[in-house]
């Protein structure tokens, strides 16, 4: 039968294969592993492939980088091998709160004699995102600033500079939707970029409020957090916000080339986005840090700070405090934070290579005193903040049921802290 | 011995398949059976804590609205990618251009659920979307809307992209069940005089009962178990409105990394599974014995 | 006569409507990233730039590693599954021992749990047995998840077979095994066929298990180089990723043609045969 000569060959064909592909193993060259969670847009994957390159010529010491393009499988497979040998001896983590369970367990190294040697070279604040009972644990992979990136063909056509105080930020917004501009972009899509309205306007209200209300001090019916609320309501309900439908990494960089939407509130690595579809630094877009509220509040800025760990129970954990230490050097610093476009937290490394609106941004934070604040995503316990991102969605799509996420918002604090 | 042996075969054939269903599908499942009575947050050993994560599920506010949702999914696909899989195959098997046809909606199911999510993420877009656009340019500006952030609106439009998604494959296993249905009764019918729809609904569609079973019991299961889809576009969102209880499952285990808690919610899930595709398999096979 | 109108009137509009998207998505596929920033999605580009922008996917997602990868397992699992349902349908449907629908209950409910599930015991699971970041490990498993549908396929065509086909046959002196391959297995092309398609399409798409079973570049499908082009907290390159997308799914296009007569003409090629 002919068939039958069809499938005997189909069957052989599979079994060929299967048998070739058995034969073929994976050697392992390097000395440890580095997992990450920047696998697609943006990719860490080729930086830090380079600085495996550069840590073999400088330490002897090399790593196989093991990317993942999803957070939630890279954290599965870091938790799972964290209390075993098979644990990465580096990777990528969240800071504060985000980390707090993963100290917890104990499975991870002790890096603060490392920071010690670099103590003149890094402001407190980004060591305090990492630090526990005294003790530091973890080096900086990425230090974020939060500021706001305007499209600035569209600012020269009007004769818009960047405002000084709140009422000209406000007086603007209104001038812009009076032209057929949406002033400001944020979005409900994607469950966690509804904070950053929330902790904006906290923090240019009151920056201690913010931080107490982040521990569990206050709550979130404090006059000063339901201020920030009526003053949020006021604006979502003037229209000056896009549909917070609207994707803020697959839509909103294109309204925003288009002169569609004038501003966008984000960390500083934002830019990839629109370098990607071709925007020019400094000639297509700038930043400016959005003024205080409460003219009483000095400059603030609010900081992301992400982390690169360290595991106790790896195969080859000695040698973490010598790669924390050569990591935090002003030297390896400016080769990992020029390989992204970063702006580097090291105060002794030469920032020369910034595109021109984080040069200057790194030099106002600098020069004019300001206040760094940890973002709401690590800031507060991860019980809370999960759940409340998703009232924050509800408040921006029904900014009329305000008392209603107020009181849920209450609740889930309570509860949350009162089991501690 | 012989007899022995000549006993044993048929189950002979069966174990190879038990054997890979059981080491990689079964044996997990019953791991996170256990887990479903214990506190893991997959760092720390897992803690026995009896029923206290179905205790949880029961009072979390949630729960109802991912129920809810998870049957408007499953009643959603039975009607649209089931009953237009069958209506295209019925309707376009040997006509004219029939290959273009099946061509057509075949190549949706090609693409990854993720690229899926992205493109109808991208369809469904408020300003720049690929919907509101035409809706515009037609005139019909009052019917464009934020598609993904209105409730019930953004579960009925993932349903839709579903329905895209799946109705190939739908379609493609009724054209299989129709090769195999044998031309006399159908010629037969129609020499008495019988309609269109008559033939259908009396000679075709009976004998079609075992493919209809597999599409019926695949629908119910990939429904139920709806996660790739709303994850991509939604993630359950906004404000947890369009979440299923396969989406809680995963925000629970893998974002919050209550694991005991998400897997009292697979348990469930299975249990609503089995319920459901069991009775109709059982109702079905009982049918064919009888015949 | 009637068929054709309703073909004409339902039909060709449904055709359009499931085109659509993928018309829209291939053309951003052909479109730089100017004219993908600023233009309307029915747009045709200023410029075509579609060897550009697979190029860019390609190398940007090291593509091919992965692509030979993601054949072995989506051939492994289509296989496997083809001969260990069809075995298991036979005895199931035609030696009907005794508990047979218990055990196609069994091997069944292998689909009715929610596959995210199997994620962490499978990536501990792994890692004990050696079978963590292998090819061997992944072809197992992926020949396992596809086993249960192809059960339920191979049981409902094997139940449409002529009873009276086996008796015959039997009567003959043929053992089951023989009338299993040289009977059922040739009649049931359209059913395997069926599951060749859908089990090879659904291993080349999936991404989580290929994500959590490996780590190595190579050991891991291609949904993962793909994945690689998605934009995860920056703005993908839309143009690059449709491209990367549209390569990536040109074996399963590639297959469906292929194996397109034997389900959908199924019947005629059996006659032609015999």
């Amino acid at each position: 039968m002919e068939l039958n000569g069809l499938w005997r060959r189909m069957l052989c064909r599979a079994l060929l294969l299967a048998l070739v592909a058995l034969m073929s193993t994976t050697v392992l060259a390097a000395d440890l592993k580095v997992y990450h969670d920047k696998f697609s847009a943006p990719s860490w994957q080729g930086p830090f492939e380079q600085m495996a390159e550069l840590a073999s010529e400088e330490l002897g010491i090399t790593w196989e980088t093991i990317g993942y393009p999803t957070t939630d499988m890279h954290q599965t497979a870091v938790r799972t091998s964290l209390p075993s040998s098979r644990a990465p001896e580096m990777f990528t983590w969240w800071s504060d709160f985000r980390m707090e369970a993963l100290y917890k367990t104990g499975g991870l190294v002790d890096v603060t004699e490392a920071w010690d040697a670099h103590a003149d070279e890094y402001n407190p604040a980004l060591r305090a995102a990492f630090e526990f009972e005294g003790r530091v644990y973890g080096v900086p992979t990425n230090l974020a600033y939060w500021s706001m990136w305007y499209n600035k063909p569209v600012f020269e056509k009007y004769g818009l500079k960047p405002p000084k105080t709140w009422d000209e930020f406000i007086e603007m917004c209104e001038f812009l939707k009076g032209e057929g501009i949406t002033p400001l972009a944020h979005t409900v899509q994607g469950r966690w970029p509804t904070f950053i309205w929330f902790q904006e306007l906290l923090t240019r209200l009151d920056p201690d409020i913010y931080e107490a209300l982040m521990i569990g001090e206050i709550n979130y019916d404090h006059p000063t957090v339901r201020q920030a609320f009526d003053i949020w309501q006021d604006m979502l309900e003037k229209g000056y916000f896009v549909d917070p439908g609207t994707d803020l990494f697959a839509e909103v960089p294109r309204m925003f080339a288009n002169g569609q939407v004038a501003m966008i509130l984000i960390g500083d690595w934002y830019t990839d986005g629109l370098d990607s579809i071709g925007l020019k630094a400094g000639v297509d877009y700038d930043t400016f840090v959005v003024p205080p509220i409460n003219p009483e509040v000095g400059p603030v800025i609010i900081y992301e700070a992400a982390p690169l760990l360290f595991s106790k129970n790896a195969a080859n954990a000695q040698y973490a405090v010598r790669i924390a230490d050569w990591w935090l050097s002003p030297e390896t610093q400016a080769r990992w934070c020029s390989i992204l476009g970063f702006i580097p937290p090291n105060s002794k490394t030469d920032a020369s290579f910034l595109m021109e609106p984080k040069k200057n941004l790194l030099n106002e934070i600098n020069e004019g005193g300001y206040r760094l604040v940890n973002r709401y995503w690590e800031a507060t316990p991860t019980e809370i903040c999960e759940a409340a991102v998703d009232e924050f969605a509800r408040f921006i799509l029904n900014p009329d049921q305000k008392e209603d996420v107020i009181n849920t918002l209450v609740t889930i604090a309570d509860r949350y802290w009162s089991a501690q | 011995m012989r007899r022995a042996l000549r006993k044993a075969a048929p189950y002979i054939y069966i174990l190879p398949a038990l054997f890979f269903v059981g080491a990689f599908l079964l044996a997990p499942m019953l791991y996170t059976f256990y887990l479903s009575f214990t506190q893991y947050d997959l760092m720390t050993p897992p803690r026995f804590i009896g029923l206290d994560n179905y205790r949880r599920l029961l009072t979390e506010p949630n729960f109802l609205t991912s129920l809810t949702n998870t049957f408007v999914w499953m009643l959603g696909t039975l009607l649209l990618p089931v009953g237009l899989g069958l209506f295209i195959a019925v309707v376009v098997d040997r006509v004219a251009l029939a290959g273009v046809f099946k061509s057509v909606f075949y190549i949706p199911l090609t693409i990854s659920a993720v690229a899926t999510g992205l493109i109808w993420t991208w369809m469904y877009g408020p300003d720049l979307g690929v919907l509101n656009t035409i809706l515009r340019a037609v005139g019909l500006s009052g019917w464009a809307r934020s598609w993904l952030t209105e409730v019930p609106t953004n579960t009925l439009a993932m349903i839709a992209a579903w329905t895209w998604k799946m109705t190939g494959q739908n379609m493609i296993i009724f054209l299989v069940g129709l090769q195999a249905i044998p031309k006399e009764p159908v010629e037969a019918v129609k020499l008495e005089g019988a309609t269109e729809w008559q033939t259908f609904r009396y000679v075709v569609f009976p004998l079609l009962r075992p493919m209809t079973m597999v599409v019926v019991t695949m629908s119910l299961i990939n429904s139920l178990n709806q996660f790739d889809l709303i994850y991509v576009m939604t993630q359950g969102g906004p404000y947890r409105s369009s979440e299923t209880l396969a989406v809680t499952m995963y925000r629970e285990s893998f974002t919050m990394f209550h694991m005991g808690y998400g897997a009292s919610i697979a348990i469930v899930l299975s249990i609503i599974v089995i319920l459901l595709s069991g009775s109709y398999l059982r109702a079905n096979l009982k049918q064919e014995g009888a015949q | 006569m009637k068929r054709r109108i309703l073909v004409y009137l339902v039909v060709v509009p449904l055709c359009l409507v499931w085109l659509l998207p993928v018309w829209t998505s291939l053309l951003v596929a052909f479109k730089n990233l100017d004219d993908y920033a600023s233009q309307s999605f029915w747009q045709l580009p200023s410029q075509w730039n579609f060897v550009d922008n697979v190029k860019y996917a390609w190398n940007k997602a090291k593509l091919g590693t992965y692509f030979i990868n993601s054949l072995l397992y989506g051939v492994a699992g289509a296989a496997g599954s083809i001969i260990l349902a069809s075995l298991a349908s036979f005895s199931i449907v035609r030696l009907r021992p005794k508990g047979a629908n218990l055990l196609f209950a069994l091997i069944f409910s292998g689909t009715v749990f929610p596959f995210q599930m199997y994620l962490v015991p499978l990536y501990k699971g792994y890692q004990e047995l050696n079978l963590y970041d292998t090819k061997l490990g992944m072809m197992l498993f992926y020949i396992s998840i596809c086993t249960p549908f192809a059960t339920l396929i191979f049981r409902a065509f094997f139940s449409t077979i002529p009873n009276e086909l086996m008796e015959a046959a039997r009567l003959d002196g043929c053992s089951d095994l023989r009338i299993y391959l040289q009977m059922f297995m040739p009649l049931s092309l359209p059913a395997a066929a069926v599951v060749a398609v859908f089990q090879f399409t659904w291993v080349w798409n999936d991404l989580l298990f290929g994500l959590i079973l490996t780590c190595s570049a190579d050991t891991r499908p291609i949904m993962v180089g793909l994945a690689q082009l998605q934009g995860a907290r920056a703005a993908a390159n839309m143009p690059g990723l449709m491209a990367g997308a549209v390569i990536a799914s040109i074996p399963t296009i590639a297959l469906f043609t292929a194996l397109r007569r034997y389900f959908i003409q199924g019947l005629a090629l059996q006659t032609a045969g015999e």
